[in-house]
């Protein structure tokens, strides 16, 4: 996927001037947030289950050499095939040749991050090949040539009037004058329109939430059935995942599962939760004939040897982004990549460097809500400080933020100078202000002052008042 | 996948024979122990059904408790009245549903395979169900084809109220088991309601691309 | 003469021997909360002791990833505060630094085991006096409708959210009426507030409204930072709420005016 992280912050002042945008995302701050609470209230058990999931996590990370071997032992053993694909480019060729193989043109496609982490469908879409996104949020924003804005509903930024006119401009051999003004009848059109697609499709890729090293599954976590759908019609089954996702046990996955959904929608577990594990059985009936794992690294295992491998424990459940009052402000497409949010900004920096993602980690206040959700326990607001530092170091800070901070350093390490400067400038200010006791313009501070005004010192400083008392003799 | 995993023990700094870390991940795999189980999927029984009803009402899923197999073919002919729809069904070779008697259903036409895009309603068996979220398990196979849980518009589900348990764990045992854990089929679906999505506004919609109606009959 | 003590304190035998970390804002910008802190610490029983060699806590430089300069002041707060039995600051936000991130910061030197040994001692204001003085209440009143802002280093690094509120509900006439999503951070953030001035505001904005919806007189809150962005922002607005520092409510001390305000207490009247 091509970046726009480098201009992060035109990306975010257009979103903020976006009004249809601001309004999606003002349905997303109370849905989410609300639902998970309640799922989080309803199950007393939920905050010992995250961290039995964390623990589980950073086992299976420490031992992934290891339970990779399991893994694969036990996917072929069921008569899976696994491609070790180091780089996205490798993964998007693994994919193209067993399309190639297949003779395939048609290729139907469940929601999956990793795919996008690879520019997928851009790369199957060059060579001729004819993707057709099936989860109903894919589905719209790849009408409308965009990529996802979130990472569990990626369609959150699109209101339903956009969808009704994007159907009406694709779905051109349907009636003019049909009736789409509500969302029931969007959703009954794009089952319609995908129905003969998933029996007609060549190929069905799907991402995966997990593998289990004990079975050799892989699994997958939905509500709409598009996904099974995808890897049950289609006589060829590709799952495209990431080393990241694997899990030794199908109890270890249980924990997760328990705590996954909970975090994204609030549900108690998604509709659908489904175990694949090889292809069709020789009795089988229906099921693919082929079963394909196309395993990405792309830069994860230089991750776990780094600062920053607690973000493999994460299971992009979305909670980051949407209890975040940035991502809640700008939405996902401002982050400029695959992963909005949070933990966008701590993974988009190792995957593009920080020539092109250095706001992201900086676009924070550190509130620590998206650490507080996290079922991982991923410490994102440590995380993002360590991309500062790295910023810091390579020179990147801004030269005004730089020196100002330089110099707020050097006085503030010289509590006399400190105290001497600031008992002159304080009341200065205090008297510059007036009795309005606040600047509505300030240079160097326009970033404040243009939207707010500052509020001006009470007078003298807090040591200067204490010193005067103290030789008044009122202490 | 040398490659691969020499990478990453390069990262961990590790060596591929630590017997240590070797014993670690066997035990782990080996000793099938379960993390914490909530408390609600630890009661009784008769709690254990109660809850798998409601949890599965909450979501949309409608539910029918009979106590004999003989009432499922009457359960199954009143569902169609109620909802208006033609009398055909499809099902799997299961052998739970093998044992139905169909005889006072006479103009019920019964056809056996995989889905297909024509059919609009199927019946399947859940070998399991999991009462802490109200969560069916189907096992695909050549008596449970996988689409028939998927493509019909409305897919009704038998489950035998003996199959109804506490949690996942427990519900992973009803499979035949090997020495590593359970012979997984091609596919095991959890499923709890019908399908839905929430992505046009956040508005929930059921009926998406897989079934718009579930219905669940337990027996016994 | 003052200028030649290492910190200025009323001595008194046996008590409690608190340093108050009165933090860089409050020294500069609002002094009436560093004697409002005193106050209260004093009328909890403690000896209370101004370290005067205190300047920043190393915040701006820590989450700026300046970490070299962040520990360089880390090392000289410690350095000057560490011989105390608890050290206090009028803010959740410094108070977490000190304590919670401290350690993280030179978990690589030499200094670790004196950071965490450090940071058992430091405290947010209110969560001190009710979690380690065992205050329960404030013999004062207050007649007026308030709300309250959590800052987000206090709520979420501290666990301070019922202690301003056990304190502030004790005063006779006091009307407490919550934020709605009152978790949310108001965009304040350090650094960020001016690195990010457009979402910052849309933070604050929607924190504003939410504190207009409240329908109170004033707003407090334990951290100035986040106080004086709503209040500039509430001020830009034309808003009559007042806002004020905990610390000048609970100890009675709200003559000064309030934050970005040019007025006395307008509805709110200390008793």
């Amino acid at each position: 996927m091509k970046s726009t992280a480098g201009s992060f912050k035109e990306n975010a002042q257009d979103a903020l001037k976006n009004q249809r945008l601001q309004k999606s995302l003002k349905v997303l701050g109370r849905g989410f947030v609300e639902k998970r609470a309640k799922a989080r209230a309803a199950l007393p058990e939920f905050d010992e289950l995250c961290q039995q999931g964390q623990a589980i996590k950073t086992h299976t990370l420490k031992h992934l050499d290891l339970y990779l071997e399991v893994y694969e032992k036990q996917l072929v053993a069921s008569g899976g095939h696994l491609h070790l694909a180091h780089t996205a480019a490798d993964a998007c060729e693994q994919i193209l040749q067993i399309c190639r193989d297949k003779n395939a043109r048609l290729i139907t496609k469940g929601k999956s991050m990793v795919a996008e982490e690879i520019g997928l469908n851009d790369h199957l879409e060059e060579a001729g090949l004819r993707v057709l996104e099936t989860d109903l949020g894919e589905y719209i924003i790849q009408l409308r040539n965009e990529p996802p804005s979130h990472i569990v509903a990626p369609a959150v930024h699109v209101g339903a009037d956009q969808v009704e006119a994007d159907f009406r401009r694709v779905h051109k051999e349907l009636p003019a004058g049909r009736d789409l003004s509500d969302p029931a009848a969007l959703v009954f059109e794009a089952r319609n329109m995908l129905r003969s697609e998933f029996i007609n499709a060549d190929i069905g890729i799907t991402g995966a939430n997990f593998l289990i090293a004990q079975t050799g599954s892989s699994v997958i976590v939905t509500n709409e059935g598009n996904g099974d759908l995808t890897q049950s019609l289609a006589p060829v089954h590709i799952v495209i995942t990431s080393i990241d996702k694997l899990v030794p046990t199908l109890n270890d996955t249980s924990t997760l599962v328990r705590v996954l959904a909970r975090s994204a929608t609030g549900q108690s577990i998604t509709t659908y939760t489904t175990f694949s594990t090889g292809p069709r059985r020789s009795q089988d009936l229906d099921g693919p004939q082929e079963y394909h794992v196309v395993l990405l690294d792309n830069g994860r295992t230089e991750q776990l040897a780094g600062e920053f491998s607690e973000a493999l424990r994460c299971i992009r459940c979305g909670a980051c982004m949407n209890h975040c009052p940035v991502y809640q402000s700008i939405g996902g497409h401002a982050y400029g990549w695959v992963y909005p949010g949070p933990i966008g900004a701590v993974l988009t920096p190792s995957f593009l460097g920080l020539d092109e993602a250095a706001d992201l980690p900086n676009a924070s206040s550190l509130c620590g809500r998206c650490e507080q959700v996290c079922p991982m326990g991923i410490k994102l607001p440590d995380l993002m400080r360590k991309w500062r530092e790295k910023h810091h170091q390579g020179g990147g800070l801004p030269v005004l933020v730089r020196s100002s901070l330089t110099a707020w350093v050097i006085v503030a390490k010289r509590p006399r100078l400190y105290q001497f400067m600031t008992g002159i400038v304080m009341p200065l200010l205090a008297k510059l202000a007036g009795c309005k006791r606040n600047f509505r313009w300030l240079p160097l501070a326009t970033g404040w002052t243009n939207s707010r005004d500052l509020p001006a010192p009470s007078g003298k400083t807090f040591m200067s008042l204490l010193k005067k008392h103290q030789r008044e003799g009122r202490l | 996948m040398n490659g691969f995993v020499k990478n990453i023990r390069r990262a961990l700094g590790v060596t591929a024979s630590d017997p240590e870390r070797l014993e670690v991940v066997r035990k782990h795999l080996d000793d099938h122990a379960r993390n914490l189980i909530p408390e609600r999927a630890l009661r009784s029984h008769p709690e254990l059904v109660d809850n798998f009803i409601k949890m599965l009402e909450s979501v949309e899923a409608t539910v029918a408790h009979l106590s004999e197999l003989a009432d499922v073919a009457s359960e199954v002919a009143r569902y169609m009245i109620v909802n208006d729809l033609a009398h055909q069904l499809k099902c799997g070779a299961d052998k739970l549903i093998g044992e139905i008697d169909w005889s006072e259903q006479s103009d019920l036409v019964i056809m056996s395979g995989p889905a297909t895009g024509e059919d609009v309603l199927s019946l399947t068996h859940a070998f399991a169900g999991v009462s802490e979220t109200g969560t069916l398990f189907v096992a695909s196979g050549p008596e449970n084809p996988v689409t028939l849980s998927f493509l019909p518009e409305t897919n009704i589900v038998l489950i035998r109220v003996r199959d109804i348990v506490g949690s996942y764990e427990d519900a992973w045992l009803k499979l035949p088991w090997g020495t590593r854990g359970p012979q997984m089929p091609r596919t095991v679906n959890f499923i709890s309601g019908p399908s839905r999505t929430a992505d046009i506004e956040q508005t929930l919609i059921t009926g998406a691309h897989g079934p718009c109606h579930l219905h669940v009959i337990v027996v016994g | 003469m003052a200028e030649n003590i290492n910190s200025l304190h009323v001595p008194q035998v046996g008590l409690p021997r608190v340093a108050l970390y009165v933090t860089c804002l409050v020294d500069l910008f609002r002094p009436v909360v560093g004697f409002a802190a005193m106050k209260l610490l004093q009328e909890a029983g403690c000896e209370v002791s101004v370290p005067l060699t205190q300047t920043c806590c190393g915040q701006p430089a820590y989450n700026s990833g300046d970490r070299q300069a962040a520990q360089e002041l880390a090392i000289e707060v410690i350095k000057n505060f560490e011989s105390f039995d608890y050290v206090v600051a009028p803010s959740g936000s410094c108070a977490g630094m000190l304590k919670t991130h401290y350690p993280e910061l030179l978990k690589d030197t030499d200094q670790y085991e004196r950071a965490i040994s450090f940071a058992d001692k430091v405290f947010e204001l209110t969560s001190f006096l009710v979690d380690k003085c065992g205050l329960q209440s404030v013999d004062r009143g207050f007649a007026g409708r308030i709300t309250y802002h959590d800052a987000c280093a206090g709520l979420r690094e501290l666990n301070v959210k019922q202690q301003p509120r056990a304190l502030l509900n004790s005063l006779r006439g006091l009307e407490l009426s919550e934020l709605s999503d009152g978790e949310a951070c108001c965009g304040f953030g350090g650094m960020f507030c001016v690195k990010y001035p457009e979402i910052s505001d849309a933070m604050v904005s929607k924190k504003c409204a939410n504190i207009e919806a409240a329908n109170t007189q004033m707003l407090l809150g334990g951290d100035m930072g986040c106080l004086m962005n709503m209040a500039g922002k509430l001020s830009r607005d034309g808003s009559s709420i007042e806002v004020r520092h905990v610390a000048e409510i609970l100890a009675g001390m709200s003559d000064e005016p309030p934050i970005a305000g040019m007025k006395g207490p307008k509805q709110g009247k200390q008793k």
